[in-house]
């Protein structure tokens, strides 16, 4: 097998997932976002989104903070230090199979 | 694929002149400053100039502030969904490097200039005008570059018609401030018809 496949190979499968990297990729560019938010640029159900976001919460790539704002619940979402490493690790994989 | 990745990674960046508020703001602002110029130009007493100074520099953006802050929590996070931005420290320092270097060039300017026909619209054109087209380039929003174009075209204009720093800059405020009003509230406009609100809870 060549080096470019061995990088498909090692791909993280957390992240590969396009429902899964939308989520990341949107979240690793800032600090936080609300289910809204990723739920409108995503694209995804919302049984969908919530399903994803708790496999990447139990990965540990993902922290999950239910508050409120006005009375109103807020869900808020933020890539851990894992995650954006993972992240970071995921693109130049990728980039080096490509 | 890894195009897709940096579209993705680009959304946020763009989110943040969705709605028109930072349009609505800048124009605001430059309106009370068109009224500022006149009103500190009058000021006899240092005191009340820096008075006037002061209340125009500090609450003016503060007004401007707070007020975009309100509308977006009431009216922009119900619809497309609530981001916090990260505060990069690095980008914070480019941005008082390129603040300071700004300053330093139009002070530069200023002094070598001061026997030559003075530019005040001009440099006022280009100090708006410059940023915006940079903002637009990395964030992919056309409607800034419209703008920023549009402040370089008022500043060469009144460069010809008046030149002056008071007469200059009142009329670059007043026509600036009401383009940025006017695309502000058209975009607030269009985002509100475009997006409804959500309550996720009653979904």
């Amino acid at each position: 097998m060549s080096d470019r496949l061995h990088n498909l190979a090692d791909l993280d499968r957390l992240i590969h997932e396009p429902g899964r990297l939308a989520i990341v990729a949107l979240l690793s560019a800032v600090k936080g976002a609300d289910f809204l938010y990723l739920l409108n640029e995503t694209g995804l159900t919302k049984g969908n989104l919530s399903s994803h976001l708790a496999k990447l919460e139990a990965g540990g790539y993902v922290q999950i903070e239910k508050t409120y704002r006005q009375k109103i619940p807020l869900t808020l979402c933020q890539l851990t230090a894992t995650g954006r490493a993972a992240f970071e690790q995921y693109r130049r994989a990728l980039k080096a199979s490509l | 694929m890894t195009d897709l990745i940096g579209e993705y990674t680009g959304k946020p960046a763009r989110y943040a002149h969705l709605d028109g508020m930072d349009d609505l703001g800048l124009g605001v602002m430059l309106l009370l400053f068109a009224v500022w110029l006149p009103l500190s130009h009058e000021a006899t007493v240092f005191w009340r100039w820096l008075a006037i100074s002061c209340a125009m520099i500090v609450v003016v953006p503060l007004v401007a502030w707070l007020g975009t802050r309100y509308i977006r929590r009431r009216l922009v996070y119900p619809r497309s969904g609530y981001v916090e931005f990260r505060m990069r420290p690095w980008a914070l320092a480019l941005c008082v490097v390129a603040a300071v270097a700004i300053a330093a060039a139009v002070a530069l300017f200023l002094f070598k200039a001061r026997s030559v026909r003075p530019s005040y619209p001009l440099i006022l054109g280009l100090a708006c005008g410059l940023p915006m087209l940079i903002g637009a380039l990395r964030k992919g929003v056309p409607r800034l570059a419209v703008l920023g174009a549009l402040s370089m075209a008022i500043g060469l204009a009144l460069q010809f018609l008046e030149p002056t720093m008071l007469a200059g800059g009142v009329w670059y405020c007043l026509a600036m401030g009401t383009a940025c009003l006017l695309s502000g509230a058209l975009t607030f406009f269009l985002f509100v018809r475009r997006m409804p609100p959500r309550n996720l809870e009653a979904e």
